[in-house]
């Protein structure tokens, strides 16, 4: 057993936190995406080293990098290029996955579909191409991104494809969300050709679970950031603020509550650090594969619960706009939903619930020969 | 970061369970507190400690000099890993060993060790912990046992509580009040005293499952020689602390890893009950269970955390109420939900029901025993830094 970061980690983790140092509770407005931080981020080699599928950076040092986006929050792609996108071109060695990469860790953002939906139709040419037809809801930053990465299955057969937002057919719509940092867009796909990036016999099914895994850790490390931000500001603010002539943290109702809070931040960083520093490795501590799958569990729960009680410990203060508060507990609320497949945090108890992601679009032959009434109940069906 | 045990601890462990598997008599395996009657379970305590002395797998955090085992932090949670998988009981010195051992290896002179460490770790001596009293409680430093200077030693006068095991003991470790007129933790003393001495009266209590393992402690005009005294006169404030913050890393090291096991048997009685359940019923319960697993695994993460850095020499004084605080709310919530799958029958005193109602009736101990879970969110309060509401 061993608890800490190395010499070289923890100034890695300095630096990074360094460069995001910016970001505060006082930008309230709706976020524009901050290109030009990506950009820096990219030309200083953080975006390859965090996508790199080596253990070049441990992956509880990875965490760790995480919580340090956690904590500024800024309006970047990190959670789904770093955790999914990033990784899961890193995952697959063919020539497309290799180039688009190469494209991520230069600053251009390539996004994925949090979920690939039944009613998407797909059908992979001769020609290395995939014709995709349908709708895709809330795709992460899909507005700013050069492209998107759609994982599908045409009569069985794994596929991922990449879609340039430039194609013909592509139709991008910006959607508003409870959260103001992160950004998110509906696309409507008509016959649209994509690149295929890799298929069946690339191990495309297993270069996805792996980077689900990669992207679970990174909102686990997101919830930890956040709420570890929000648990600091409330210390400081309860300290200052007096009531009955002593500070409103010296009280026990108060302490207690933020005692509370702060259990849940360390428990859920201790079982996220365990459940990605065990990856990969056997051992008779680590049981099961289950870790990555709780620690997204406990701190999804943990994030959302820390945020309200931690705006009760700021009393009505914490419903003004002004003082920030709500720009974490609308993060948590969007970090909580975040799950694949409609599967919600509280589903996510075993690894078997969390990443049965299964490819599931259909073949466009059999969606044109449904009737609407059955595409309708299709589309409604858990697949 | 590193969260795998090494290859001699595993090893270790290999060996360990075959020892168990030929020397604990599997009657003496699972025994839920209140099953059997107290001196029963004393006994069977007891000589499960003389059975592990005698085979070398006592004291695992002792020196090897003192008899103990040298373990290393990742031998000794595989070693604890291996006794609670094997629902062994717990050695009736298993407090001495762990708290009392340490202290008199710090602050005890010589002689105290030759007369102490070799009668615990054997069980030929049983000991005691006497620190709270009627009115030190959570506010142990409100203590005023006193022990007043006579020729050649002190005289004991005053009321213990809430004392484990004193029905047994052959003798107590206690904090008692050395310096008249002394406040707080100053003035106080670690002290050895004869249980079996004139003047010293034990009167058993019993607690909410209706067992008596807890007792009041009586001392009347006892007395102690200068020998008796562990560490500096007036000091004991310090050797106390110390004791408590060693059993606080391996103490809930243990508890954690029972609880896996009491999740492990409240899922094999769920899928032994009979009727069978309807298809909702069944997804409410692997609900339930699922989410236990979570806060149990939550609970194991820290843990071992604590683990790692007591053994990096590092600071945990903030990370170990924590521990205590999740453990003691899951440890809790799953009695709840056993007694809930259990249903009706869940109230009767035979079987496995009365093992588990029994247990979570004694499951209130463990958000109160060792520090309540206020003064846990106390502690943690002030490691956080937030003012304190005293001033």
């Amino acid at each position: 057993l061993q608890y800490g970061f190395t010499t070289d980690e923890g100034e890695l983790i300095a630096h990074l936190g360094q460069l995001l140092s910016h970001y505060g509770t006082d930008s309230t407005d709706r976020a524009t995406f901050d290109g030009d931080l990506w950009r820096t981020l990219a030309s200083h080699g953080w975006i390859a080293a965090l996508t790199a599928t080596d253990d070049a950076i441990s992956g509880s040092a990875r965490v760790a990098l995480g919580e340090r986006f956690g904590r500024a929050h800024p309006a970047l792609p990190w959670t789904v290029v770093l955790g999914r996108s990033g990784p899961l071109l890193a995952g697959l060695a063919t020539m497309r996955a290799g180039t688009l990469l190469e494209r991520v860790h230069a600053g251009e953002v390539i996004t994925i579909a949090p979920d690939t939906p039944s009613s998407l139709c797909a059908e992979i040419g001769v020609d290395e191409t995939v014709t995709i037809t349908g709708q895709l809801e809330l795709v992460p930053y899909a507005q700013d991104a050069a492209g998107i990465l759609i994982a599908g299955e045409d009569r069985s057969e794994a596929f991922l494809a990449y879609v340039p937002n430039s194609s013909p057919g592509v139709h991008v719509t910006d959607v508003p969300t409870v959260e103001l940092r992160h950004r998110y867009a509906d696309l409507q796909l008509t016959d649209v050709v994509a690149e295929l990036v890799a298929r069946e016999d690339d191990d495309v099914r297993a270069a996805l679970t792996a980077a689900n895994d990669r992207y679970s850790l990174m909102l686990s490390a997101e919830a930890l950031g956040g709420l570890s931000r929000l648990l600091d500001d409330t210390i400081r603010y309860v300290g200052e603020r007096h009531q009955f002539g002593v500070p409103v943290g010296s009280f026990q109702a108060i302490k207690h509550l933020i005692a509370h809070v702060a259990t849940t931040l360390e428990n859920g960083r201790a079982l996220t650090y365990l459940a990605a520093s065990a990856s990969g490795a056997s051992s008779n501590v680590r049981q099961a594969d289950d870790d990555v799958a709780a620690a997204r569990n406990y701190t999804g729960r943990a994030y959302i619960d820390g945020c309200e009680q931690l705006i009760q410990a700021h009393g009505g203060f914490g419903f003004t706009w002004e003082a920030g508060l709500h720009t974490w507990y609308r993060n948590a609320m969007v970090n909580f939903q975040s799950a694949l497949r409609g599967g919600q945090v509280e589903d996510q108890h075993s690894r078997a619930n969390v990443w049965d992601l299964r490819p599931s679009a259909m073949p466009c032959s059999s969606a044109a020969n449904r009737t609407g009434a059955e595409q309708w109940s299709a589309g409604r069906e858990p697949s | 970061m590193d969260f795998t045990v090494s290859v001699a601890a595993r090893e270790l462990g290999e060996r360990f369970r075959r020892w168990i598997a030929e020397n604990l008599p599997p009657e003496w395996t699972d025994i839920a507190a209140g099953s059997v009657g107290e001196a029963q379970y004393a006994s069977m305590r007891r000589a499960w400690g003389q059975l592990l002395h005698r085979g070398g797998w006592s004291a695992p955090t002792w020196p090897t000099e003192y008899g103990g085992l040298g373990l290393t932090i990742d031998e000794q949670l595989v070693y604890l890993t291996e006794l609670v998988n094997a629902g062994a009981p717990e050695p009736l010195n298993t407090n001495p060993i762990g708290v009392l051992g340490p202290c008199l290896m710090r602050y005890g002179s010589s002689r105290q060790r030759e007369r102490i460490l070799p009668g615990i770790l054997s069980h030929e001596l049983i000991g005691c912990q006497c620190f709270s009293e009627p009115d030190a409680g959570s506010d142990l430093a409100n203590l005023r046992t006193r022990a007043t200077k006579v020729d050649g030693g002190w005289i004991v006068n005053g009321q213990k509580v809430w004392t484990t095991n004193a029905q047994l003991a052959d003798f107590c470790y206690a904090l008692v009040r050395t310096e008249p007129g002394s406040q707080r933790r100053a003035g106080v003393s670690f002290v050895l005293i004869d249980m079996r001495a004139e003047g010293a009266a034990v009167r058993p209590l019993t607690n909410i499952a209706g067992s008596a393992e807890f007792n009041e402690v009586f001392f009347t005009d006892v007395f102690i020689a200068d020998d008796d005294v562990v560490g500096d006169v007036g000091r004991g404030w310090d050797v106390a602390m110390y004791a408590l913050s060693e059993e606080r890393t391996t103490g809930i090291a243990q508890r954690a890893l029972r609880l896996r096991r009491d999740l492990g048997n409240l899922e094999a009685l769920h899928r032994a009950s009979a009727p069978p359940l309807s298809n909702r019923e069944a997804a409410r319960w692997e609900a339930e269970f699922e989410q236990l697993g979570v806060e149990t695994r939550a609970v194991e993460a820290a843990v071992y955390r604590n683990l790692a850095l007591a053994a990096q020499g590092e600071d945990i004084s903030i990370l170990s109420p924590m521990a205590i605080y999740t453990w003691s709310a899951a440890h809790q919530r799953l009695r709840r939900i056993a007694m809930q799958r259990l249903g009706p029958s869940a109230i009767r005193s035979d079987g496995p029901s009365g093992d588990w109602n029994r247990s979570m009736l004694f499951a209130r101990s463990a958000t109160i025993a060792g520090g309540t879970t206020q003064i846990q969110l106390n502690n943690i309060a002030k490691g956080l830094g937030l003012p304190s509401s005293r001033s």
